[in-house]
């Protein structure tokens, strides 16, 4: 039964409104990925899909992924692009975003990145967002960029993510550690300096507690205010594998921090959705939830 | 201002001169504040409850004779008419059949036009999805062209082939058209032979709105993006009208790959089509993604 009520507007024009009972149908949970390394979002992505409750909906800009993630939704477009943005919203709930990578790419491309991550931190999403960002100075202005915006729009409920990568330190970019000073005003630390090649890889327990410093420096109030909290971790894509397949800290523990130290309180997750809130709702950094 | 029709001087058509719809605004993506199809007391659609909202275009091209109206099709923001509940896609064919009633019955309307251009790239100035209905105050040059086709016999009902044919339900067929003047073209018909929506029974509407709705999510999975797309309703509201068989066209801008169909030198000045798609390969490419998509809105028996 369809009710429609008839308005006549003060200028002049007409309005009718159609009210219908309609079936709730919500939209299904997704982990959003987008950026360059593909065998990270390959990772994320099986992650994802394995949870059963989130959809790993990964989206090929410039560089496709050829051969997978299989199980994830591929979608087609520039970041910044609408038609991919509108497709997104339409038919999920994003929980989450992880942008991977991005110093290394082309300025305009970084642009276009940016902007549709500060469309995301505008658009009223009540899920957390989640930032991955590259190491190289251009993705650290990125970063700091949005955590403005976050911060202007009102200190929503987000978490924002950092995780230097490693592109810098085996390509001669920044070092990690420089994005966390000048974003997150993280004095020098241990996890400033990391080692320079690629065994730093292997040192998982390392760089996550080194990450866990930076952690509760930012809760002790050592943020920039922003009213999120930074998370840094890097990861090599064999790290994030093994972290997520619970192969580092046991099973069920698919967090690399975790691991370092049971002491975050960080209930074990089991679905990305659900690692995203508890992050979230452990008030650690004064995120909130 | 709204606009009046001037007709051309060289050949037989006519176009809506309306400078005042140079002011309509062009709003970004985010809902509530600054989105006129958000719910609010201050904006188009007002601040009361509704599940979708029907008013006077603001920046109409013409306006008695004839009118412009806005379709939102909810109040939410990203609620895109691929994915609305089975239930409120049938509410939009509802409402789709209830305004070409009511306009048909006004003496300044000669044909009812609804269509949505779908994203930004198609013309959309507002990002709240919306479609349009328009009252033409004449009959547009398109519909009488056709007309003259259709009095001599319906080319629909005669059309059988099955090369052409993506799915056929109880009550519709989802063809490719023999020309299509866009990628990708595919046509909605209903099987039994009538001019509009106002012949519509509850039980054809409802399967239509459905598939629908499976063809649309079937093209923003072959294109990875919410398909830039015209979605254009063609009927006709004339009492005399019994010869016609309406249809919902789909009018993609995208060759796929990315790329973008633009009406450029032909299109624009002959009114010559060229398309890079043959229906046969619309056909090829559409098939399993619809049937798939019909299948998992929980559609009926299909061929």
């Amino acid at each position: 039964m369809t009710e429609a009520i008839h308005t006549q507007l003060p200028d002049g024009r007409y309005r009718i409104a159609y009210r219908r009972t309609l079936p709730e149908e919500p939209r299904p949970a997704a982990l959003v990925m987008a950026g360059s390394p593909p065998g990270l979002l390959r990772a994320l992505a099986e992650s994802a899909a394995r949870t059963g409750d989130t959809v790993p909906v990964v989206i090929e800009g410039g560089e496709p992924l050829p051969g997978g993630p299989p199980d994830a939704v591929h979608l087609r477009g520039a970041g910044v692009d609408d038609d991919v943005w509108a497709l997104v919203r339409a038919r999920w709930t994003p929980v989450g975003l992880i942008w991977a990578g991005g110093g290394e790419n082309a300025a305009e491309e970084l642009e276009g990145s940016l902007a549709w991550l500060l469309h995301w931190a505008r658009s009223g999403l009540d899920a957390p967002l989640v930032v991955g960002v590259a190491d190289q100075p251009p993705a650290g202005a990125l970063l700091t960029q949005v955590a403005r915006e976050v911060t202007h729009a009102g200190s929503p409920p987000w978490t924002v993510l950092g995780h230097p990568g490693v592109g810098g330190l085996v390509g001669g970019g920044t070092p990690a550690g420089s994005v966390l000073e000048q974003m997150w005003r993280v004095p020098a630390g241990p996890w400033t300096k990391p080692p320079r090649h690629r065994d730093a890889y292997a040192h998982v327990e390392d760089v996550a507690r080194a990450y866990l410093a930076a952690w509760r420096h930012l809760a002790g109030g050592g943020g920039a205010g922003l009213g999120t909290v930074g998370l840094a971790v890097r990861f090599s894509e064999d790290m994030v594998r093994r972290a997520l397949c619970g192969t580092v800290g046991g099973e069920g523990v698919p967090v690399p921090l975790a691991a370092a130290d049971t002491a975050l309180p960080l209930p074990p997750a089991r679905s990305w959705a659900a690692l995203i809130r508890a992050v979230c709702e452990s008030g650690e950094g004064g995120c909130r939830a | 201002m709204p606009g009046v029709i001037v007709r051309e001087s060289v050949a037989p058509e006519w176009v809506v001169v309306s400078e005042g719809r140079q002011s309509r605004p062009l709003t970004g993506d985010t809902p509530g504040t600054g989105c006129p199809f958000c719910p609010g007391a201050e904006t188009e659609v007002g601040g009361e409850p509704f599940s979708a909202a029907v008013f006077a275009n603001r920046f109409p091209p013409f306006k008695e004779p004839g009118c412009a109206e806005v379709v939102v099709y909810s109040p939410n923001h990203f609620d895109d008419l691929a994915y609305l509940s089975a239930a409120h896609a049938d509410l939009i064919w509802e409402v789709w059949t209830e305004r070409t009633a009511s306009l048909a019955r006004r003496p300044d309307v000669a044909q009812v036009f609804v269509f949505e251009n779908r994203g930004r790239r198609v013309g959309a100035s507002i990002a709240h999805p919306h479609g349009q209905i328009y009252g033409y105050p004449e009959v547009s040059p398109r519909l009488q062209r056709e007309r003259a086709v259709f009095s001599a016999g319906c080319p629909v009902c005669a059309d059988g082939s099955a090369d052409r044919t993506v799915l056929t339900t109880a009550t519709w067929r989802l063809v490719a058209p023999p020309a299509p003047r866009m990628p990708f073209e595919l046509w909605l018909v209903p099987r039994r032979h009538q001019p509009g929506l106002g012949g519509l029974s509850v039980g054809e509407r409802r399967e239509g709105a459905t598939l629908m709705q499976a063809v649309l999510r079937a093209y923003d999975e072959r294109f990875g993006h919410r398909a830039a797309l015209v979605l254009a309703l063609y009927q006709d509201i004339a009492p005399e009208a019994a010869a016609y068989h309406w249809r919902l066209d789909f009018l993609p801008w995208e060759r796929g790959g990315g790329r973008h169909k633009y009406l450029a030198g032909s299109e624009l000045a002959m009114d010559a089509f060229l398309t890079d798609v043959a229906p046969e390969t619309t056909v090829a490419q559409l098939s399993g993604l619809v049937r798939r998509q019909w299948e998992r809105r929980g559609g009926g028996p299909y061929a």
